[in-house]
């Protein structure tokens, strides 16, 4: 899994989210380090849908205009988690030697 | 205008996601033409595109039309570049040819062209370039090709011709420069009086005045 996808799954945890919304949570989230293109956050997008990590969310936005927004599925979480217990192992190693 | 950009992304992409990420690009490039999100969109539509292309000939025979021409043209591509790739590792010989041939011609096809192109094509560095002509006077008796001008016959010229809006002078000569350390030998060019201004003149009344300088002056002209 790429880190922008494990960020969009940890930032969709907290709640569906927007486009523009996910843009600025991984940019906060990862200090700034990972800023993700309009035009490859949608490539990620599309292929987490394809995979059933996340699913079409669509509601009603606070403003006038709709937006599309995104939630994590149920898979999606589960993969979310074991790919952040691989990751705290090999981090566990690391830190260990 | 973003929009036309758009189409680097493959149709069902476009029709999934375009609005949203219009949107997206309109909230974090800014509003109107932004150079970096037409550079986003390209870049990131053509390695959509290449992502998405079948790895195999099988499998872009099983992949449904729906999804789109372009698609099967960029597999097709790959699936060409690939094959000459495999071709070339099986025959290096061949294949070194084939490249070094290539390399000649595309070389040679440069070449010809930038003379081309200097010599026929480009216009003179002055304003309305095809309006100026060269003159020469030859010496036939003496067999020489440009015995040149004297003053008086650059005066007649000028003060007698009708196809010419200006008649200026340039030679070179080498002078004796003095004031250094030691005197140097230094070629000049020298012109005569009016000499920018006639630029000038082939800019403005030249262009509109002289008709076809050529035939009033068969043999060359000013300058």
């Amino acid at each position: 899994m790429k880190p922008a996808e494990l960020f969009v799954l940890a930032v969709l945890r907290s709640g569906p989210l927007h486009g523009y919304g996910l843009v600025q949570e991984v940019a906060a989230r990862s200090r700034g380090r990972i800023q993700i293109r309009p035009g490859n956050l949608y490539r990620v997008l599309d292929r987490m849908l394809e995979r059933g990590l996340i699913e079409l969310y669509e509601r009603a936005s606070t403003e006038d205009e709709r937006r599309t927004y995104y939630r994590i599925t149920q898979f999606g979480r589960r993969t979310a988690q074991e790919e952040a217990r691989l990751l705290a192992g090999v981090i566990d190693e690391l830190l260990a030697t | 205008m973003l929009r036309l950009f758009l189409l680097a992304y493959p149709r069902k992409f476009r029709q999934l996601h375009g609005e949203e990420l219009l949107r997206l690009c309109r909230e974090v490039y800014g509003p109107g033409f932004s150079l970096r999100a037409a550079a986003d969109l390209v870049w990131n539509g053509l390695m959509e595109r290449i992502g998405r292309a079948p790895g195999s000939f099988g499998e872009w025979l099983e992949r449904p039309a729906r999804e789109g021409r372009g698609e099967r043209f960029v597999a097709t591509v790959l699936n060409d570049v690939r094959l000459a790739l495999r071709g070339f590792r099986g025959t290096p010989g061949f294949a070194g040819a084939v490249l070094l041939t290539l390399a000649l011609g595309i070389g040679a096809n440069t070449a010809i062209f930038s003379v081309i192109d200097a010599v026929l094509l480009r216009p003179l560095p002055y304003a309305n370039g095809d309006r100026i002509v060269h003159l020469v006077q030859p010496a036939e008796g003496a067999g020489v090709e440009n015995a040149g001008f004297s003053p008086l016959e650059v005066q007649d010229y000028r003060s007698q011709s009708r196809a010419l809006d200006a008649v200026v002078e340039y030679h070179s000569m080498p002078f004796t420069l003095l004031g250094g350390a030691e005197p140097q030998r230094v070629q000049t060019g020298v012109v005569s009086a009016g000499f920018f201004d006639a630029s000038a003149c082939a800019r403005s009344t030249a262009a509109r005045s002289c008709p076809r300088t050529t035939s009033r002056a068969p043999r060359r002209c000013w300058c």
